[in-house]
């Protein structure tokens, strides 16, 4: 008999090994017995089976707190004690002795490890695709509040990137095996929640058992038309048999930023300005050397005058502080079993009015209604509210950016008006005023599946699950009071002629429904299994806004507490989207040595016209376990697993952003005359009624490798090319309309993956690496002679996605001689080139330098993205480590954030080391405010994104069993846990690598990164409490 | 058992082939429309919002136009636009492609309804069947004119298009006028009624003067100057007692202190509603969806947190007479010490000059006034124009447009909406107001050889007697051309015909007057400073020019060079857009025009 356990870190497969005859008949007995571990310490909740032989007799029973149980047996007989994790033990009973103790042992042999794919589970060593599987283990206790961060760096080929670290809004953005498109359509993976399309981040980390990234076609194929971006299941945890337990798991923390911009002081900055101020060739200096020799002083004495203030220290108020709990009962019988979870999560920000909470509900029922049929009945909710500044990046312009000199509170306290030309912050920071703005988003959810296993080499599910998703966004503006003089002569200005509120509301209720059949059997040593299914989900999407301003109560941030005037607005949409599917898959092994699988995904989707709207996705992949095969005896010692796996296949990708693509739409706005409204009717957009899926083809070839029993090796190269993108191509504009979308572009992604690991233990110690990198080169094959925006982010056939399209600069003019000829031959823009100027490649040779001399230099897209996960564990003490990083990407910012002598900027102190005569080896060019030849988009200013950056440490003590006892409890474990701890990088000065790349469903955006809210380092103190 | 595995299989089955049909629901899809009067004139009025649709740089479109002209001033730095005075404008821009761009979006519009309009006979009475028509033909002849005066020879698409059918060559620009001109059939524009119901239209739609007016100027514009006269007669004919001139009040207000100009009857909200000289306008209401402009956040000061970002240049602001009716070059009544006194009355109410009032608050760009006055709330308040880097002397003088603004689309309204976030404005911008016709009509009998010059004259007398101005003194066909250009360049100042008129209009030796008009160094006055000492040239076309070494007082010239203007040839036009002559087969980027 098989029993599938099926558990968080290990799955075991338990095999009764032993088997012996009865040799005589005897009376029952009671007998008793104690279960240890390895150390001695009683194990509490062990199993204990009654055999005889090898059948299994009933009455057995499990181990209570102290390790010991009592059962009833007759001699003869065996028992079977087994534990998650231990290899099993068999005990036999002889007539003499009535008192047994059993020592488990760890099992540390290759475990027969189940992995989750799409619509079932498999054995790891019978998989035949490109698969990652992640077990909560490795971010259990890490203080993961939103789930998408907790794949950085640790499945290869998952790049996950961060645009800042605004709580709430410290989201990962997941790209699997490079970009597939760059047209209009959606980049990201489909994330699957127990099967069911969500939101990957409203689950709780804890929550989860496992996480299943399919990369390759092979895998990925059963998800057929939304696969083309790879696919992440997740798996939350399911009671276990024989169980009841209460686990509190929690922590507390602050957080900090990893890195600001270290701007100059006042001296500083004057200085820097005096020196671009006679650069340019004015003699009469702004701040003349006595004026700032006397800054300081005359501050003291009228801080009015001589301003000084501090952005950073005086923004930067907010404590950080953060705290998580979240408590887990489990419960299971024969029959029922459950599992229920409640957290709750508070995270507050780095500047005032920036936080975020979030309570998660979920409960997993399973129910053996009759032994042919089960049910199971799953309910989640999730409910956050992220608060936010809304002048929150204001608020970080200012702090990076802006200049010490600045005068923004007189000595009144009252706040100075627009300093700069740019809404001064300091209020809403320190008085709270200026509004608020949040986004409240509830998720409900409920799935009820019904099994019925009529045979055993048959199982039918149906399975129905409903979930609504409610977001609202609420924006008030209320006005803040700027005095333009200390003692109120000047009446004092807003910065907002009157108050507003912008409210939004935005429901989804999404459906989804399937059944399927699998059949598995097996004759001789042909394994055969088939599943079929069908599937349908219809999603409805409607939305509501409202307008009003002039609230004369701005305590009341209420739609109706405004005005009832004709600024009022309000609006509303609705639009739906349909998918139905059938799907296929077929697998066969013979001996377990040979593998073969194929899959087959029938989509058919209502975003498509009737003649385009059916897809079919077919996948095929096989492999050879080398290391079964006869001839291979010899070298199991070391070579104890070896498989080669190929896979080829075809996925799609439907999401094209509008749901309606080939219905020629009529839209209906309205005109005003006279005072009056009309309405008006007109097709705005042509409809492209040819429309379909973007198709990507995907070759995998693998290796898995398992040397020792203790060191594991997996590689795969892969090669996708993705047909058919979605570009909204020029049309001629006599047509009259906007563009449609059309199947025109070709987009190619190869790489490699490598992960390594290594676990070991010798004693009390354990160690173990986990190690992965992978590479993706990106290409656009076609455009159809097209290109995208001549910005600094380009997308141009023959280059990757996301290029940087800038100036090669070849640095910096060092003498009059060569800025002459660089004037006289290759002018720079039509401006004169002095010394200490940069100067440009001449890229289309027409001797002269434009913007047409741009070219493809970089690109955003990371390549070598690794990860490293270091174990050490003495007794209960375990350190771990895990590094993460980058191996070659480039980034671009611009503006005051990076460059120098940017009108409504500040210094970096790293700008002081700029050109002059006498210091010619400067790092910057001459400081000019008038040339803005030097501050041309160019490779200069373009940065290396490549870091490698200690992402996570964490110590944490796991207390003996004895005293564990001794306080009634069954686990308790401490730890103390730091994000972000250091990072080694050469990227600006002052700004996080990891946000170099702010990628969205649309392309990249390097301009609105340098007033980003940066990522933070996490400090937490946590505990897990097992009752 | 069997029967529980086809049970569920089937249901399976059932479940899966469930409709995928889902159509849209925000609202309805072409087909049959328009099936009803309703839905036609819904259709109709969507090719009038076209009008509105078209904004540039904050402006209703219509209106930017004379900011690239010789009487504009911009900051240095605005957009691309400084490009359109430096020769510099390139097929890629996208300014270039969007106003292309929108020609055929709105002509699309028209034929949405146009090309199935004939469903509708039986449908509808023959006279609204014909009003329809008329209406739509108006539109396409209107956006037809304004393609080829901007691009030249201009594709003539006549009916709706899509991806099977799409490439047509340009057609030489005096066949689409012939065209147009054709659709403005005299019989079929009749149907029209003289004017539409004030209290339930407005402007908004084209009656029947609208449509006559149109044509004279489509006449005038390319040479048919009998046409002209004879449309404009019949406009103008049409209008008496239905239409008529809007008093102004022409009192001169020295400083701030003073007062100030009111403008409104004739260009604010006030005449929106209630001017009669309005014939047709584009219409603007924040009630109707994405329908306001911020043209007023382009155009009012940094003290009304506009952007002060277009004025009129210095050299339109000379070109304003003196009360004699003389230039400021001869007038005797002129001291450049103290320019703003006897002048034109125009001056004041269309143009913003430092030291005036404007929408209640002192405007001044004088470094000196740390603060302004501000009258609506009997308070000084920060002068926002010449302090912080946003003022007139921001950085590198990128900021200001070169001292000075128009007041002839602010209002008092404004002073309420203009915010640090929100600029809507909701004014209307006439498209056609009778003083323009009046216009037309004098140049057509100008230029008509057979014209009545009497005629002409009464026609510019009538519209100077307005603000106070002299009857002009010339009788004879050269003095008289002379004085409608005069009248052309300050009546219509800002509402978009500059550009298109000194493209029209040649000088004595037959050169567009574009030529010289902007190839010149435009100046400004010099930083710090509201007047200056230099004296202007001017020219029997009112063409403003200046010389460095020229000035009133003898002393060197204090203005300041704004910006350094280049025309070439190639520049009457402006080049066609890259996306067009790459997309459409017929025309090729070989087809550009010439000298791009």
């Amino acid at each position: 008999m098989k029993k599938l356990l099926h558990n968080s870190a290990r799955l075991l497969l338990v095999m009764l090994a032993c088997c012996f005859s009865l040799t005589a008949i005897a009376q029952k007995r009671s007998i008793q017995g104690t279960v240890v571990d390895e150390t001695g310490a009683p194990m509490i909740g062990a199993s204990v089976v009654v055999m005889s032989g090898e059948n299994i007799v009933g009455g057995g029973t499990t181990t209570d707190i102290s390790g010991s149980y009592t059962v009833s047996v007759e001699t003869g007989q065996s028992l079977d004690i087994s534990f998650i994790g231990y290899k099993s033990a068999r005990v036999a009973i002889t007539a003499q002795q009535t008192v047994y103790k059993t020592t488990l042992v760890m099992d540390s042999e290759a475990v027969e490890e189940v992995v989750v794919v799409g619509y079932g589970t498999e054995k790891k060593v019978n998989l035949t695709g490109s698969v990652s599987s992640i077990s909560t283990e490795e971010f259990n206790s890490r203080p993961i509040t939103q789930l998408s961060t907790a794949l950085q760096g640790i499945a290869p080929g998952v790049t996950v990137t961060t645009a800042g670290g605004a709580p709430g809004a410290d989201t990962g953005n997941i790209q699997i095996r490079g970009i597939g498109s760059f047209g209009g359509s959606d980049c990201a993976p489909l994330i699957l929640i127990d099967g069911v399309e969500g939101d990957m981040n409203s689950v709780d980390a804890s929550q989860i058992d496992q996480i299943t990234v399919l990369k390759d076609a092979a895998s990925a194929a059963i998800y057929g038309s939304r696969a083309a971006n790879g696919v992440i299941l997740i798996t939350t945890k399911r009671a276990g048999k024989d169980k009841f337990g209460v686990t509190y798991r929690g922590y507390v923390g602050w957080q900090e930023p990893v890195v600001y911009p270290d701007v100059v002081g006042p001296e500083d900055f004057m200085r820097l300005q005096s020196i671009a101020e006679a650069n340019d060739g004015i003699t009469k200096l702004t701040y003349s050397p006595e004026y700032i020799e006397n800054y300081r002083k005359n501050n003291f004495l009228d801080p009015d005058a001589y301003p000084i203030i501090d952005w950073q220290k005086r923004l930067m108020t907010g404590n950080g502080f953060t705290h998580s709990h979240i408590v887990t009962m489990s419960a299971g019988s024969e029959r029922i079993r459950n599992i229920s979870s409640f957290g709750y999560l508070d995270q507050n920000g780095i500047i005032k009015d920036a936080s975020f909470s979030r309570f998660n509900l979920r409960n997993n029922l399973d129910v053996q209604l009759h032994k042919k049929f089960k049910l199971s009945l799953d309910i989640a909710g999730t409910y956050s509210n992220r608060e936010i500044n809304p002048y929150q990046n204001g608020i970080f312009q200012f702090m990076n950016a802006k200049d010490p000199v600045m005068l923004a509170q007189w000595s009144d306290g009252s706040y100075a008006p627009f300093t700069g030309g740019t809404t001064n912050p300091l209020p809403m920071i320190e008085t709270g005023v200026g509004g608020n703005r949040h986004y409240q988003r509830l998720n409900i959810k409920a799935a009820v599946a019904l099994e019925y296993k009529p045979v055993k080499w048959l199982t039918l599910e149906v399975k129905a699950a409903p979930q609504l998703s409610a977001t609202k966004n609420h924006t008030f503006k209320d006005q803040v009071e700027y005095h333009s003089d200390p003692y109120g002569s000047i009446s004092p200005i807003t910065n907002v002629e009157f108050n507003s509120l912008d409210e939004s509301i935005a429901t989804t209720f999404n459906g989804y429904y399937h059944g399927m059949l699998t059949l598995a059997h097996s004759f001789g040593k042909h394994n055969l299994k088939l599943l079929l299914g069908a599937s349908y989900e219809n999603t409805e999407y409607s939305s509501l806004s409202a307008y009003r301003q002039d609230f004369a109560y701005p305590q009341y941030d209420v739609i109706d507490a405004g005005a009832d005037n004709e600024f009022k607005q309000n609006g509303g949409t609705r639009t739906q989207l349909a998918l139905a599917s059938f799907f296929g898959r077929f697998n066969y092994n013979y001996d377990n040595r040979y593998l073969f699988e194929a899959n087959l995904r029938y989509d058919g989707s209502s975003r498509f016209s009737k003649r385009n709207r059916w897809g079919l996705f077919p996948s095929f992949s096989a492999a050879w376990r080398l290391s079964e095969e006869s001839f291979m005896d010899s070298t199991r010692d070391v070579l104890t697993e070896a498989k080669i796996r190929l896979s080829y296949g075809t996925l799609g990708n439907q999401n094209i952003g509008g749901n309606y693509p080939t219905a020629q739409m009529l839209s209906i706005s309205s005109i005003a005359a006279a005072g009056s409204i009309y309405p008006i009717v007109a097709q705005t957009s042509l409809a492209n009624e040819n429309i379909t899926w973007e198709t990507t083809y995907m070759a995998d070839a693998g290796i898995d490798l398992t040397l020792w029993e203790k060191f594991t090796l997996t590689a795969d190269y892969y090669y996708k090319k993705t047909d058919g993108i979605l570009m909204k191509l020029d049309i001629p504009s006599t047509i009259g309309l906007n563009a449609p979308y059309q199947n025109a572009g070709v987009v190619t992604n190869h790489g490699w993956e490598v992960a390594l690991g290594y676990n070991n233990r010798w004693g009390d110690w354990s160690f173990g690496v986990q190690g992965n990198i992978s590479d993706v080169i990106n290409e656009i094959v076609d455009m159809k002679g097209t290109s995208g925006s001549s910005g600094v982010i380009r997308n141009q056939e023959g280059s990757s996605i996301n290029s940087l399209y800038l100036l090669k600069s070849l640095g910096i003019v060092q003498t009059q001689e060569q800025a002459d000829w660089i004037n006289e031959n290759c002018p720079q823009y039509g401006q004169v080139t002095h010394p200490g100027d940069l100067v440009y490649e001449d890229y289309n040779l027409d001797n002269k330098i434009d913007d047409n001399d741009k070219q493809i230099v970089g690109s955003l897209i990371p390549r070598y993205t690794y990860g490293l996960t270091l174990n050490v564990g003495w007794k209960g003490i375990n350190l771990s480590a895990q590094f993460q990083g980058v191996g070659k990407a480039n980034a671009y910012i611009s503006g005051y954030y990076t460059q120098p002598c940017v009108s409504g900027g500040t210094f970096q102190k790293s700008h002081i080391d700029n050109w002059t005569p006498e210091n010619t080896d400067a790092k910057y060019p001459r400081l000019s405010y008038q040339a803005d030849l030097n501050k041309k988009s160019s490779t200069f200013w373009m940065a290396n994104g490549a870091y490698c950056r200690l992402k996570n440490l964490q110590l944490s003590y796991t207390f003996p069993k004895k005293i564990v006892k001794a306080m009634k409890i069954k686990g308790l474990m401490v730890y103390a846990n730091a994000t972000n701890l250091f990072t080694i990088s050469d990227y600006y000065d002052g700004y996080d690598p990891e946000t170099a790349y702010q990628s969205g469903s649309q392309g990249a955006t390097t301009g609105s990164i340098g007033n980003n809210y940066p990522l933070c380092s996490t400090y937490t103190f946590g505990a897990e409490i097992k009752f | 058992m069997k029967k529980n595995i086809i049970t569920l299989l089937l249901s399976v089955v059932l479940l899966s082939s469930c409709s995928l049909d889902r159509e849209p629901l925000d609202g309805p899809s072409t087909g049959t429309f328009p099936a009803t009067a309703e839905e036609a004139e819904a259709g109709l009025l969507a090719a009038y919002k076209s009008l509105s649709n078209d904004v540039h740089q904050y402006n209703p479109a219509d209106r930017w136009y004379d900011q690239l002209s010789d009487i504009g001033a911009m900051r240095t730095t605005m957009s691309s636009w400084p490009n359109f005075g430096l020769s510099t404008v390139t097929s890629e821009l996208s300014h270039v492609e969007k106003t292309y761009t929108r020609i055929y979006k709105a002509i699309g519009r028209v034929h949405l309804v146009l090309d199935k309009l004939d469903n509708l006979r039986g449908v509808v009475s023959d006279e609204q069947y014909y009003q329809f028509k008329a209406e739509l033909l108006c539109l396409r002849a209107y956006q037809y004119d304004k393609g080829c005066k901007i691009f030249g020879d201009m594709p003539w698409i006549d009916h709706a298009l899509d991806l099977d059918d799409y490439a047509y060559a340009r057609t030489p620009k005096a066949e689409v006028i012939a065209n147009i001109l054709n659709d403005l059939d005299d019989e079929l524009i009749d149907n029209l009624p003289i004017a539409w119901d004030r209290a339930t239209w407005g402007t908004c739609r084209i009656g029947r003067v609208a449509a006559y007016a149109l044509k004279a100027r489509i006449c005038l514009e390319w040479g048919f100057f009998e046409d002209a006269a004879k449309y404009s007669k019949k406009a103008l004919d049409l209008a008496a007692g239905v239409y008529d001139l809007t008093p102004l009040d022409c009192t001169y207000y020295p400083t701030h202190a003073d007062g100030e100009p009111d403008p409104t009857p004739l260009f604010g909200y006030d005449a929106e509603r209630n001017s009669r000289e309005w014939i047709w306008a584009i219409q603007f209401d924040r009630l109707a969806a994405s329908n306001t402009h911020q043209g007023v956040y382009n155009h009012a000061s940094r003290v009304h947190n506009g952007s002060a970002g277009a004025g009129p240049a210095m050299a339109f602001i000379d070109t304003f007479q003196c009360t004699d009716g003389l230039s400021i070059a001869e007038s005797p009544l002129y001291n450049w010490q103290d320019p703003w006194k006897n002048r034109d009355p125009r001056l004041d109410l269309f143009c913003l000059r430092s030291g005036a009032r404007s929408m209640g608050v002192q405007f001044s760009t004088d470094p000196a006034d740390k603060t302004v006055f501000d009258y609506n709330i009997g308070k000084a308040v920060p002068n926002g124009d010449v302090t912080g880097n946003k003022s007139e002397y921001g950085p590198n003088g990128t900021k200001g447009p070169g001292g000075y603004l128009w007041r002839k689309f602010l209002n008092m309204e404004y002073y309420a909406s203009v915010t640090g976030n929100s600029y809507e404005d909701e004014l209307d911008l006439p498209i056609i107001r009778l003083a323009e016709v009046l216009l037309v009509d004098a140049e057509a009998n100008i230029e008509w050889e057979g014209g009545d010059l009497s005629r002409a004259k009464a026609n510019i007398d009538r519209i100077r007697a307005r603000v106070n101005m002299p009857p002009v003194k010339a009788t004879d066909r050269e003095g008289l051309r002379s004085a409608l250009r005069y009248e052309r360049k300050v009546e219509l100042c800002c509402e978009g015909f500059r550009w298109f008129d000194i493209r029209r209009w040649k000088d004595s030796t037959g050169k567009p007057l574009v030529y010289k008009a902007m190839n010149v160094q435009q100046f400004a006055p010099g930083y710090g400073r509201t007047t200056s000492n230099a004296k202007p040239t001017i020219d029997e076309n009112w063409i403003v020019t200046y010389d460095k070494n020229n000035t009133f007082d003898g002393k060197a010239c204090n203005a300041r060079v704004h910006t350094t203007f280049k025309f070439v040839d190639k520049d009457m036009l402006w080049p066609f857009p890259y996306t067009e002559m790459v997309t459409n087969p017929m025309i090729g980027l070989e087809n550009n025009n010439p000298g791009y």
